[in-house]
C-alpha cells in the first residue's frame, strides 16, 4: 500500500488548528477509533478539549509509537525524552491523554508523574497540583504525627 | 494550567486514582496529610483495591524478642530499612489495647497475640498503618510450640467487599508411642471459624526462626533439622521441602533464614563457605536454584569496616558450640538481610554487597539474643473491619 492510499483523518484543536494524521495512527485514541469505526467521522474531527500546543505533542507520540519499524526500546528511549516537559505541561497532556482514551500515553504520563511526586514534601505536592490545603493547624499537626515510624 | 483546565483534572476523580495507584503505600501514606479530599480517596476501599500490589518491597524490620516470662512482652521494635541514623520505633502497635506479640505478617496486615496467660486472650490481625484491627476467634489448641501464620493476597482475593485472609496455626501433636506429627488448623473469614484439616505432617524436627513465610499461595517454614515445610492453606497439601545443601555438607553448622524476593521463597545460608542465596524453583522436588554465593573473603573486602577477620572469627564461634554464632542471618526479604553481626544489626543489600547497620542488639529488649521473632514489614493501606 503506497503512502498516498494510507486513510488520513484531520485532527482539529479547540483553537481551530487542523492537523493530518494517519487513521492508523490515530485509531491509537480509543475515542477516534470508536468514531472510524462507528463510520461516524467527520471531517475535520474536532476536539474540543485539546489545544493546538497539546494537540501538536500527541500527534508526535502518536506517530511515534504507531512506527512498526522502531523497537520497544527505541521507543521507550524517545518516552524518556518526551516527558521532560515542566509539570504543567504534563498535566495538560494527562487530560488530553484521557479524553482521547489514548492508553499507552497515559500510562507514560502517568508513572512519570508519579516518580516525581515521589520526591516533593506535602507543600511541594500542593503548589504543583494547585490544592487547595482544608486541613486546619490542629488537624494538619495530628495527621502528621500518626504513624511518624512510617514516614522514614 | 487555566482554571479552566484545572477544574477538569480535579473534577475527574479516575485521573487522580490513575496517577496516585501507582504510588507506593508509604509514600500515599504521607500524601493523606495534602488535603481532607486526598485522605478520603487514599484511604478508600476501591481506591486501596486497585493500588495495592503484590510487587512492593519492605520498608522496615519488626523484631520482638522471644516470650520470656508469662506475663511480660517485649517491646515490637521497627526498624526501617532507610532510616537516618539508627532509630529504632517502639510506639508502633500502641493503637491495639493491650501489648502483644508479633506472629506473621504480609501485605501490610500484621497478625499478633495476647500473652498465653491473659484472662481473655485473643488474635489480632491489623493494620500499623492505618491503625485499623479486628479480634478473632483464639484457636482451640493453641501451645506455646504452635506456630500461627497469615495467609493473604489482596491481588488474587480483590479487596474491594471485604479484607478476606487465612490464618493458618501449626501445632505438634504426639500420636501415641515416640511420634509425633504436625497438624494444621485453618481460619479463613469467609466462614469466621476455625476448622482442624485433615492433612498432617510426619516432621521430626521443630519450627525456628522464620515462621510463616506466605509466597505465592503458600506458606514456609523453617526447621531446625534443614527441611523447610510448606503448607498451602486452599487445598491444604503439606510437604516437607529439603535445603538446598545436606546437613553432612558442612564442617560446622551454619546459620541460615528464608524469606521472599521476586514471588519466589528463598534460603540464605552463612557458613566457613561464605553467604548463598538459593531460590526455590520447584517445591516438589525440592529444586533449588543458586542465585548468588559470596565468599566471606569477598564480604570483608566490600564492607572492611564492619566484617574484619571474618573467617577467623566464624571459625571460633562455631568451636565454642552452644553459644550464638558470631553473625546470624534473622530474616530476609526483597533483596535484603537483616543480619546480626556479634551484637549489632546490619541490612545486607545483596545487590550492592554492602552492609549498612542499622542499631545496636542491646536497643532491642533484654534478651534479644535468644530467638527473637524477627518479621520483615510491606506497608500496605488494606483496611479492616
Amino acid at each position: 500500500m503506497s503512502s498516498s492510499e494510507e486513510r488520513k483523518l484531520i485532527l482539529k484543536s479547540s483553537d481551530n488548528e487542523e492537523f493530518v494524521v494517519k487513521e492508523s495512527s490515530a485509531v491509537q485514541c480509543l475515542t477516534i477509533k470508536n468514531l472510524v469505526e462507528d463510520r461516524c467521522v467527520s471531517d475535520p474531527i474536532p476536539l474540543a478539549n485539546v489545544d493546538s500546543k497539546i494537540l501538536a505533542l500527541v500527534i508526535e507520540f502518536m506517530e511515534k509509537h504507531a512506527e512498526t519499524t522502531l523497537s520497544n526500546s527505541e521507543k521507550k528511549e524517545f518516552d524518556v525524552e518526551f516527558v521532560k516537559k515542566p509539570f504543567d505541561d504534563l498535566l495538560e497532556l494527562i487530560l488530553a491523554a484521557n479524553y482521547l482514551d489514548f492508553r499507552e500515553l497515559m500510562d507514560v504520563l502517568c508513572n512519570t508523574c508519579a516518580k516525581q511526586m515521589e520526591n516533593w514534601s506535602v507543600e511541594e505536592v500542593r503548589e504543583k497540583f494547585n490544592i487547595q490545603n482544608d486541613y486546619t493547624v490542629e488537624e494538619e499537626k495530628a495527621a502528621r504525627a500518626e504513624n511518624p515510624w512510617a514516614f522514614e | 494550567m487555566s482554571l479552566q483546565k484545572r477544574e477538569l483534572w480535579f473534577s475527574n476523580e479516575d485521573i487522580q486514582i490513575d496517577v496516585l495507584s501507582r504510588l507506593s503505600a508509604k509514600i500515599l501514606n504521607r500524601m493523606k496529610c495534602v488535603s481532607k479530599e486526598w485522605k478520603c480517596l487514599i484511604s478508600d476501599r476501591s481506591f486501596v483495591r486497585f493500588q495495592v500490589k503484590n510487587t512492593e518491597t519492605a520498608k522496615g524490620f519488626f523484631f520482638q524478642e522471644s516470650q520470656w516470662s508469662n506475663t511480660d512482652i517485649g517491646f515490637i521494635n521497627y526498624i526501617p530499612v532507610e532510616g537516618e541514623g539508627e532509630k529504632v520505633w517502639r510506639t508502633v502497635f500502641n493503637f491495639l489495647p493491650e501489648k502483644v506479640i508479633i506472629l506473621s505478617s504480609i501485605n501490610g496486615l500484621m497478625c499478633c497475640r495476647s500473652c498465653f496467660s491473659s484472662l481473655d486472650p485473643r488474635i489480632y490481625v491489623c493494620n500499623p498503618l492505618n491503625k485499623q484491627w479486628i479480634t478473632l476467634q483464639w484457636p482451640h489448641l493453641f501451645k506455646s510450640s504452635s506456630s500461627l501464620a497469615l495467609a493473604f493476597d489482596p491481588v488474587q482475593n480483590p479487596i474491594d467487599a471485604s479484607t478476606d485472609f487465612k490464618l493458618v496455626l501449626v501445632s505438634d501433636t504426639m500420636t501415641g508411642g515416640e511420634d509425633y506429627h504436625l497438624s494444621f488448623d485453618i481460619y479463613s473469614t469467609e466462614t469466621g471459624k476455625w476448622k482442624r484439616s485433615n492433612e498432617f505432617c510426619q516432621c521430626k524436627h521443630k519450627l525456628i526462626k522464620n515462621k510463616g513465610i506466605f509466597v505465592d499461595e503458600r506458606l514456609y517454614w523453617l526447621t531446625d533439622g534443614y527441611q523447610i515445610l510448606m503448607f498451602h492453606p486452599q487445598i491444604e497439601l503439606s510437604w516437607l521441602i529439603t535445603a538446598p545443601l545436606p546437613a553432612t555438607y558442612f564442617r560446622s553448622i551454619p546459620e541460615m533464614c528464608i524469606g521472599e524476593s521476586k514471588g519466589r521463597l528463598c534460603y540464605v545460608i552463612i557458613s566457613e563457605d561464605g553467604l548463598q542465596l538459593w531460590v526455590l524453583e520447584d517445591y516438589f522436588a525440592s529444586q533449588w536454584a543458586l542465585n548468588t554465593c559470596i565468599t566471606l573473603k569477598e564480604l570483608e573486602r566490600e564492607n572492611s569496616s564492619v566484617l574484619s577477620n571474618i573467617s577467623k572469627k566464624m571459625a571460633s564461634s562455631i568451636n565454642r558450640g552452644t553459644l550464638p554464632h558470631w553473625i546470624d542471618p534473622l530474616a530476609f526479604k526483597d533483596g535484603m538481610l537483616f543480619v546480626r553481626v556479634a551484637t549489632s544489626i546490619y541490612l545486607f543489600r545483596f545487590e550492592t554487597r554492602k552492609m549498612k547497620k542499622l542499631t545496636e542488639i542491646s536497643m532491642l529488649g533484654l534478651n534479644p539474643m535468644d530467638s527473637p521473632t524477627v518479621i520483615p514489614y510491606t506497608m500496605s493501606l488494606v483496611p479492616l473491619g
